[in-house]
């Protein structure tokens, strides 16, 4: 088995393994699935090391899966999908010993839901085949379902149904694309493939392209979520236990704007440059709307979630200024995200774990009782606003950086995101921890234990890290960027030459006959 | 004159001989003996495997038609008959323990289940219109038979003279259907028909038109699409579980693999007359299906439009049907195998489940905690579910996949976005059912009487439809061993065209 296959199965037969153990074996089945997933970790660190910098895809494999039908296990992993995977075997581990000790029901099943996720995760992420993508992309909803479904809250019901149905709609539409392009690429050249590169090469005419691009957009826009197919996020969050929230906003979310930039965006270039406009808007709304209901949230969680509609607003309008530096941005705003909304998920994982309420009015100096929690929480907040030297300010700065390039305006939107990001995420901090104790439930809270404290420490230090020394990052998926922007640069050449001269020859006789 | 009857001939009939002698000897046997129903149930078990293993070895002997063109035991005929022989050697397993909390174990049953079995062979291998309505006929009148079953039942009583009498009137149509056909052919020879349409011009004139669409309705009916579909709720409700699966998985399979090879082979040539219908008809079915179905909560009456929204992705399958690709058919021919399977496995837990105080059959309550108290029917019951709704990684998801393939393939890409959006639409009621079992508090306990053929049944389903999903194929056959079969299996037919 290739590496990069070993790392996709290595969860999904952990979870197997997990079946066999008997149900009452809480702790066995907690270190067994702590241990298995630190296990992938560790097997992924060497995708590290393996990975050479350039812009290919590369450690993967291609074998026939059902080659009557075209369909190939193909897979491979570039600048882009590297750091992508590692984060998912980075926060997985963290997510299990996480919840430790608030998953006190059903632990087998959680965490036979947990690897399973994790298998689907990263196997959406390493497909070059666009059926086991689907496979895969659609295999993450069914863990991702019964995580809310068994171990919610309140309306857990409502929220995981509509968690289901919601993306499941986006997603069907693309497997009608995904199947067009495939039969229209076979129209062309004879050959029947999901293979990724090989489609890429297919031409359809602008409208065709246009509603393909619309399909798949759709799709990985409701994952995203971009705004107005947001409000699936807000009831999934505060309904998940913590590990589902952690692990939806730290990698589920990531999913549809690495479809964006994975398929959607290379696949329909030109559609993809005509809909910038309409891209950018929404995403600069999502950054506003999302920053200004994330203000008059009660709930903390609730607040989280809408920071996340507003934080992936950033992410979709980096990729789609389209220069390295947005780009760029954009895609290490994914794993900052992934690291600094998670942390923020399981620090309210705790006080919730604690108090069983999540409501700001509940709380208020906190930093009395909780001085350890309240230092990390403050470091993972100035991480989440994007304070240097943390790493939420390399790809807010770097998105900035792009947006005003190209537009401006975007700047100057995105940048009033920014600090309406810093006024409702400090206005939370101090409601919660400052002051005095006003609720005397809170007079004896507990600080963090050792175990959740070694929960943290992993991811802040790669906060600190990714904010100070980024380059390792940016190196390694750098020429991936390039190569994506390149092309992108060379079909905008390739529509505005076509554009004029088609004008040009078309409209030439008329001009020459209609005037005289 | 060809001799009609050789030893050849008898060896291609044998699984029908295996199958219909077995009804008569069960039958007799009920008839002086009616404490001994044990042991029935396992001979008539035995006569379906010896059925299988006929079948299986005809699978490779050449054959064209035989008895002056009325049947034709090729490829396509075996496979289906494979398929519903093994339906229906499940519903034996799953009956078991039903009948007996019911008091309705009988030997009669058995005969009743193997006699439509034999009807169902000669509907798959028919070549010739009379034999597709002897195969119809021999297969309904047991069904209306067992569909009663549970004679002091109301429900039962209304839903065997529903499907009777609505059944002959469908019957009605597809006989004058018949009569036209052989008024202007002169032939009701699969074969005989294309050769004198295409030889008399018939193709696409009025009459020979209106004779497809009257035959169209008898198979709308069979196979309950929109609008013949009335029946199928209270008829699936009535009936006794086990004889709700069979109908959902055996009676739809034979009777689309005879509607396939007809309009396949027969009436191809006039295909731009009768797609739109078959559009209409597949929209309708699905939507209609999927809609009525949201709002049940009698789990029965849910898998009595689910079964209808299902005959409607087949019937985007068949308008996809053409004459120069054989996905289409080859793609109709996967999901019925796998829909079988999945409905059988779905019908088996309902079977457990069923006691003798709730003749109105399960509601959604009865599920609630399931999955929580026994993990193991949870775990089959979500898959079957799952499948239904077509998410992957089970075979649902590839049967629907492949379906929408054949679609998008023949320019139908339109059909195929109606298509995904009703498959999304049915998610809320299929996954409903895991709400109940594993989201909701448990306020009823059903009890659950799991016997070894209910599990033998659920393990195998699951197993299928697992292993469809994702297995290319290997030691055991897989997707890409089935798609071989079907192909092979169309290839004699086109062949025959």
């Amino acid at each position: 088995m290739d590496i990069l296959s070993l790392v996709t199965f290595l969860p999904l037969f952990a979870a197997v393994a997990l079946a066999f153990f008997p149900a009452r074996a809480t702790g066995a089945i907690r270190w067994f699935a702590l241990l298995a997933s630190t296990a992938v970790f560790a097997v992924s660190l060497q995708l590290l090391g393996a990975f050479q910098i350039n812009p290919d895809l590369q450690l993967g494999v291609s074998k026939p899966w059902i080659p009557s039908l075209g369909i190939s296990y193909t897979t491979g992993i570039d600048g882009i999908s590297l750091f992508l995977v590692l984060l998912v075997t980075f926060l997985t581990p963290i997510t299990a010993l996480g919840c430790f000790s608030n998953i006190e029901e059903r632990v087998k099943e959680f965490f036979i839901c947990l690897l399973a996720l994790e298998t689907a995760m990263i196997g959406a992420f390493v497909s070059l085949d666009l059926f086991l993508f689907y496979i895969f992309w659609e295999a993450m909803l069914i863990p991702m379902y019964f995580m809310i479904g068994i171990w919610g809250g309140e309306r857990k019901i409502y929220a995981t149904v509509k968690f289901f149905i919601y993306t499941m709609v986006g997603s069907l539409l693309m497997l009608v694309a995904i199947l067009y392009v495939v039969h229209a690429h076979r129209a062309q050249t004879g050959n029947l493939t999901f293979d990724l590169m090989t489609l890429m090469g297919t031409t359809f005419s602008s409208p065709e392209q246009w509603l393909l691009f619309l399909a798949f957009a759709l799709a990985f826009a409701i994952k995203v979520p971009m705004f107005p197919f947001h409000t699936w996020l807000p009831d999934a969050h505060v309904e998940a236990p913590t590990p589902g929230s952690v692990i939806l906003a730290g990698v589920l979310l990531k999913m549809g704007t690495y479809g964006f930039i994975r398929f959607a965006m290379p696949m329909f270039p030109e559609a993809a440059i005509r809909a910038i406009p309409l891209i950018a808007a929404l995403s600069l709304i999502g950054i506003i709307y999302g920053a200004c209901v994330a203000m008059v949230q009660q709930d903390v969680k609730k607040l989280v979630a809408y920071s996340s509609v507003s934080h992936l607003g950033f992410v979709m309008l980096g990729l789609f200024a389209m220069n390295t530096h947005a780009v760029e941005g954009a895609i290490l705003g994914m794993i900052n995200h992934g690291i600094s909304t998670g942390a923020l998920f399981l620090l309210v994982g705790v006080i919730y774990e604690r108090r069983h309420t999540r409501l700001i009015s509940e709380y208020g100096g906190l930093t009395k009782v909780m001085p350890v929690y309240t230092t990390i929480f403050l470091i993972v907040t100035l991480s989440s606003i994007g304070l240097p030297p943390l790493n939420g300010f390399v790809h807010e700065f770097l998105i900035l950086l792009g947006a005003f390039q190209v537009n401006a305006w975007w700047g100057i939107l995105a940048a009033t995101g920014v600090v309406l990001g810093a006024i409702y995420m400090l206005w939370m901090f101090q409601r919660v921890f400052f002051g005095e104790i006003t609720n005397e439930k809170n007079a004896s809270l507990k600080d963090l234990s050792p175990r959740e404290l070694l929960v943290f420490a992993p991811l802040i230090v790669m906060i600190f890290w990714m904010g100070v020394y980024s380059k390792p990052f940016v190196e390694r998926m750098e020429p991936a960027v390039n190569k994506f922007v390149s092309q992108m640069d060379a079909t905008r050449a390739a529509m505005n030459g076509t554009t004029f001269d088609g004008a040009s020859v078309q409209l030439d006789p008329n001009r020459e006959t209609a005037p005289r | 004159m060809m001799p009609v009857f050789t030893a050849d001939i008898a060896r291609q009939l044998m699984p029908l001989f295996i199958l219909a002698g077995g009804a008569m000897v069960l039958l007799a046997w009920s008839a002086v003996s009616v404490r001994t129903a044990r042991a029935q149930q396992a001979f008539a078990a035995l006569v379906h495997v010896a059925a299988l293993f006929s079948i299986v070895s005809l699978w490779n002997m050449p054959t064209g038609p035989i008895l002056n063109g009325m049947l034709v035991v090729d490829r396509f005929g075996l496979f289906f008959s494979a398929l519903c022989t093994i339906c229906s050697l499940g519903t034996i397993l799953i009956s078991a323990g039903y009948l007996k909390r019911f008091g309705i174990l009988r030997g009669e049953y058995y005969s009743l289940l193997l006699l439509a079995t034999a009807g169902m062979f000669v509907l798959v291998t028919a070549y010739d219109l009379m034999s597709v309505f002897m195969g119809i006929e021999l297969m309904s009148l047991a069904i209306y038979i067992i569909v009663g079953f549970r004679r002091r039942d109301f429900l039962a009583n209304e839903a065997a003279m529903k499907y009777f009498l609505l059944g002959a009137f469908a019957i009605a149509f597809f006989l004058y259907g018949m009569s036209l056909i052989y008024g202007l052919c002169g032939t009701l020879n699969f074969k005989g028909i294309i050769v004198e349409a295409v030889a008399r011009e018939l193709v696409t004139t009025p009459p020979f038109l209106f004779a497809i669409a009257l035959i169209l309705v008898g198979f709308v009916f069979k196979v309950s699409a929109v609008p013949f579909h009335m029946w199928v709720p209270d008829v699936y409700q009535g009936a006794p579980s086990p004889v709700t699966g069979y109908m959902a998985a055996a009676v739809k399979a034979a009777s689309f693999a005879a509607f396939l090879r007809l309009f396949y082979m027969s009436f191809v040539s006039s295909r731009a007359h009768w797609i739109d219908i078959i559009v209409v008809l597949a929209i309708a079915t699905m939507t209609v299906g999927n809609v009525i179905g949201l709002v049940q909560r009698n789990v029965k009456r849910m898998l009595a439009y689910s079964s209808i929204a299902h005959a409607g992705y087949l019937l985007v399958g068949m308008a996809a049907l053409g004459l120069d690709n054989t996905h289409a058919a080859s793609s109709i021919m996967f999901y019925l195998i796998v829909y079988a399977f999945m409905t059988l496995g779905a019908f088996a837990l309902l079977c457990a489940l069923e006691s003798r105080d709730d003749s109105r059959g399960l509601e959604l309550e009865d599920f609630s905690g399931l999955g929580l108290r026994r993990p193991a029917l949870g775990f089959a019951m979500t898959v079957f579910m799952l499948a239904m709704a077509g998410i992957p990684p089970t075979a649902g998801f590839f049967g629907k996949y492949y379906i929408f393939n054949a679609a998008v393939e023949r320019g139908l890409t339109w059909l195929a976005v109606v298509g995904v959006l009703n498959s999304a639409l049915s998610l809320y009621y299929y996954l409903r059912v895991v709400v109940y079992m594993y989201f909701r508090k448990t306020r009823v306990e059903t009890p659950v009487f799991d016997d070894w053929g209910v599990r033998t049944v659920l393990i195998v389903s699951v197993a299928v439809v697992l292993w469809l999903g994702l297995a290319p194929g290997g030691l055991v056959p897989g997707i890409e061993t089935i798609l071989s079969w079907t192909n092979d299996s169309l290839d004699r037919i086109v062949s025959l065209r």
